[in-house]
């Protein structure tokens, strides 16, 4: 049941309507009804795996309250319980994740020195959204112990938020302290957030279904046969690869985001204009940004305090571990590890230079120009499409062989009408109205002061998604992870 | 605390009652639209026998043609259909229309469905269908379904092979011209803008050479999908019901096929079972050229006469036997 099919949205009008007409008027029913349709929402997706993520609620909901009770009495057993809690959250999720993955691996090591491993190879059916809710338990118990936020002595609060039916198979991460305070008040239906939410469903379905899945056909006809393809078709398939995958994922998120807002909460923002950014630093400040403020907030930073007698050497070390563990969260697979390593050491070398460039900006003047500005945004975009190169392929030897492939043999592309036709045209929009909110124009038709265009602006997508859609497409590309 | 209680509530009906509105408002336009859209489409759609659509409309909408080539875009691009009739009228001293009707991913839902739209029309004295080696071991191909869309409310087949293949939600979708139309809209009302000569008789001709190609023997142990024979096999029986004169050809492929494969053996046994004339090309030596290839699945325009005027001398071969 994904959130662009009609059977999401049959199921969200039985959800609704007595959420805002029968319960309204008390939050805990309103909360009970959530956490129960999150379920159900949760089990359409993969009954089997209810039990863990009931299970694993009670337990980190029970570590809250424990290490809330030694913070100040007991710190060492607060700390204790803390680490038990990263530990678990990080357990299970190793176990579902990457332990079918190391094993196979230590298998082929021995047999690459001669040895048999005996290692049968044994597959674990990978809980759906396990790296979204485990991330937002673990956040659970250390904003706890750093006393940020009091641990809710709600169950169905902390259920609920764990569960949460819009953000629990891709996300956006969600933080307790922002979101389990909004469960302590009822929601009314609100005509401004019903609007908003509304037209952020229908633009992420416009960058889903007119955008991501028609450039899917493209990429994958072409990414999945590369060696059947000249240079000029790889090439475009690579760039256009970017654009589906930002499409398809903030389309996803904006989508989760508007269903939220439908149900008056307000979550966490993915995405703000990555493909704008003048450096790949700035890029990750504005890519998938709960999960990077979530891994900055709990790696990057304790990593930073821990290597400061290092002093800018242990700044690099936690940049490196940071990328390569957003970059391994993503999979069990050594083309994610390269994916993050490959933007660690982009990374490493802006922060290393950035005092410098700064300085030299500054000199000049050039923050500001657009000759130094578009050929910066250029740039970064070509470095992240060569970093989703090593994210896209199968494994290693596949990516460095696409790269090689990029090399020669330019010729006449491959063709695919649907991609040319309708994808890069709406690409083209996406860019215009993407640059057109950076410079804060704010001609941004679907948010205009005039009722009358805000409307036309929301006929006009539908008819595009309808005639132009992909309306046959596939699950999202995140759903996976 | 009861006067916020009613505030609260009258914003509540207030909010309710505005996007009340604006939901209707847009649905009513979409609905308009929604009308307006299919009524100028349904016009152009059925005007156009160009391009994409051109195969499907011509069997139903436009079928008179005598000999009728059936397939996918390789029988759109392979067979050349003045040379085949020409071959066959002067052999025969007749006056056989003939047409190509071959379309992207047409396999054997769309047989059946052309078949029996051919037949309501006119029955065409000869069939070629031109299967590929492994069309029984695949599903229906869906994403293929889309071509037929167009013509859900106005053809009893086609909405018989849409009914039995898509999705109780596509029946319900079905119901607007939008979805019907979705992606297609396009290529109908560039080639009823831009209407061309091109493609004479349905035939599409392809250049251009097939250099980097390598034909590497790999084994096909797909099974047999039991839906794709029995719709192979319905055809046939339709065909063969109305006194049509069938061929099958599988057409030169520049990639290996498995002759021993489930699916290739089905094909050829369907054939003896039904005793229809059965040509195979996929490993013709002298066919099997990168330079008469546009690429490893089409031939190029100079291949695709030298196929066919080897088809049609075994076609001429097996009529003259008859006869």
């Amino acid at each position: 049941m994904v959130v662009n099919s009609i059977i999401f949205w049959l199921f969200f009008a039985v959800v609704s309507l007595p959420y805002f007409v029968l319960l309204r008027k008390s939050y805990k029913a309103q909360n009970l009804w959530l956490l129960l349709a999150s379920y159900f929402f949760y089990g359409w997706a993969d009954w089997k795996m209810i039990p863990l993520l009931a299970i694993i609620t009670i337990v980190f909901y029970w570590l809250g309250l424990q290490i809330k009770k030694n913070n100040k009495d007991n710190p060492k057993r607060a700390s204790h319980l803390t680490t038990l809690g990263v530990v678990l959250g990080v357990g299970v999720l190793f176990y579902f994740k990457y332990l079918g993955f190391f094993v196979q691996e230590f298998a082929h090591l021995f047999e690459s020195f001669g040895l048999n491993a005996h290692l049968s190879t044994f597959s674990i059916i990978m809980p759906i959204g396990i790296s979204f809710f485990t991330f937002k338990l673990i956040s659970y118990v250390l904003e706890i112990h750093r006393e940020n936020i009091q641990p809710t002595k709600d169950f169905i609060q902390f259920a609920t938020f764990i569960a949460f039916f819009p953000t629990i198979l891709s996300g956006p991460i969600d933080r307790p302290g922002e979101f389990i305070p909004q469960l302590n008040k009822s929601r009314q239906f609100d005509y401004d957030n019903v609007a908003e939410g509304t037209r952020r469903i229908i633009w992420g379905l416009f960058l889903k279904v007119c955008i991501a899945d028609r450039l899917f056909g493209y990429t994958s006809a072409v990414l999945d046969n590369y060696s059947h393809h000249n240079a000029t078709s790889i090439l475009i398939a690579v760039l256009l690869y970017s654009f589906e995958m930002y499409a398809d994922f903030s389309g996803y998120s904006e989508m989760a985001i508007g269903v939220s807002q439908l149900l008056g909460l307000k979550v966490r923002e993915n995405f703000h204009r990555p493909f704008l950014s003048q450096n790949t630093s700035e890029y990750w400040r504005r890519w998938h940004m709960s999960l990077t403020t979530w891994i900055t907030d709990y790696i990057y930073m304790p990593l930073n305090v821990r290597f400061r007698n290092l002093g800018q050497y242990g700044m690099y070390i936690a940049i490196f571990i940071n990328l390569v563990v957003i970059g391994a969260w993503h999979g069990a697979n050594w083309t994610y590890v390269l994916f993050g390593a490959y933007h660690g050491i982009i990374l490493i070398i802006i922060a290393a230079t950035e005092r410098k460039r700064r300085k030299f900006e500054k000199k000049y003047s050039l923050k500001k120009k657009a000759y130094y500005k578009y050929p910066r945004i250029l740039i970064t975009f070509l470095l992240v499409t060569v970093g989703l190169i090593i994210f896209r392929a199968s494994n290693l030897s596949e990516s460095f062989e696409i790269m090689q492939r990029l090399t020669y043999g330019y010729g006449l592309p491959f063709v695919n009408k649907t991609a040319f036709v309708f994808g890069i045209p709406f690409i083209l929009l996406l860019i215009f109205k993407e640059f057109k909110d950076e410079n804060k124009y704010n001609i941004h038709f679907l948010h205009s002061k005039r009722l009358s265009i805000r409307i036309a602006s929301i006929i006009i997508l539908l008819i595009c998604v309808f005639l132009c859609g992909n309306l046959d497409g596939g699950q999202f590309i995140y759903f996976q992870f | 605390m009861e006067d916020s209680l009613y505030i609260s509530n009258s914003n509540m009906k207030k909010g309710f009652t505005k996007i009340l509105i604006c939901f209707v408002t847009v649905l009513l336009c979409l609905y308009c639209f929604d009308c307006i859209f299919g009524y100028i489409m349904r016009f152009i759609s059925h005007k156009n026998l160009e391009k994409e659509h051109c195969g499907l409309n011509y069997c139903l909408n436009a079928a008179t043609a005598d000999i009728i080539i059936l397939g996918s875009s390789s029988a759109r691009s392979n067979y050349v259909p003045q040379l085949i009739g020409d071959s066959i009228n002067t052999r025969f001293g007749t006056k056989y229309s003939i047409y190509n009707t071959g379309n992207t991913y047409q396999d054997y839902p769309y047989f059946y469905c052309e078949m029996k739209s051919l037949i309501d029309r006119k029955v065409p004295k000869i069939v070629i269908i031109d299967l590929q080696p492994w069309t029984l071991a695949g599903s229906t191909n869906m994403s293929a379904l889309k071509y037929m869309r167009p013509y859900y409310s106005v053809n009893s087949n086609v909405k018989k092979v849409l009914d039995d293949n898509e999705t109780f939600l596509h029946r319900v979708l079905m119901n607007f011209e939008m979805y019907k139309y979705n992606e297609e809209f396009f290529d109908l009302l560039t080639s009823y803008l831009h209407p061309t000569t091109e493609y004479p008789l349905g035939f599409w001709a392809l250049d251009g050479e097939e250099k980097e190609y390598k034909i590497i023997p790999e084994k096909d142990t797909r099974k047999v999908n039991p839906l794709s024979r029995q719709e192979l096999e319905r055809t046939i029986q339709i065909a063969q019901n109305k006194g049509i004169e069938l061929f099958i050809c599988i057409s030169p492929y520049l990639r290996y096929i498995d002759r021993n494969s489930p699916a290739y053996k089905e094909i050829v046994n369907l054939c003896a079972q039904y005793n229809i004339p059965f040509f195979d090309y996929s490993n013709d030596l002298e066919l099997v050229k990168g330079e008469l290839f546009h690429d490893t699945m089409h031939l190029n325009k100079k291949g695709a006469n030298i196929f066919s005027n080897k088809l049609t001398s075994q076609i001429l071969k097996s009529l003259s036997k008859k006869t």
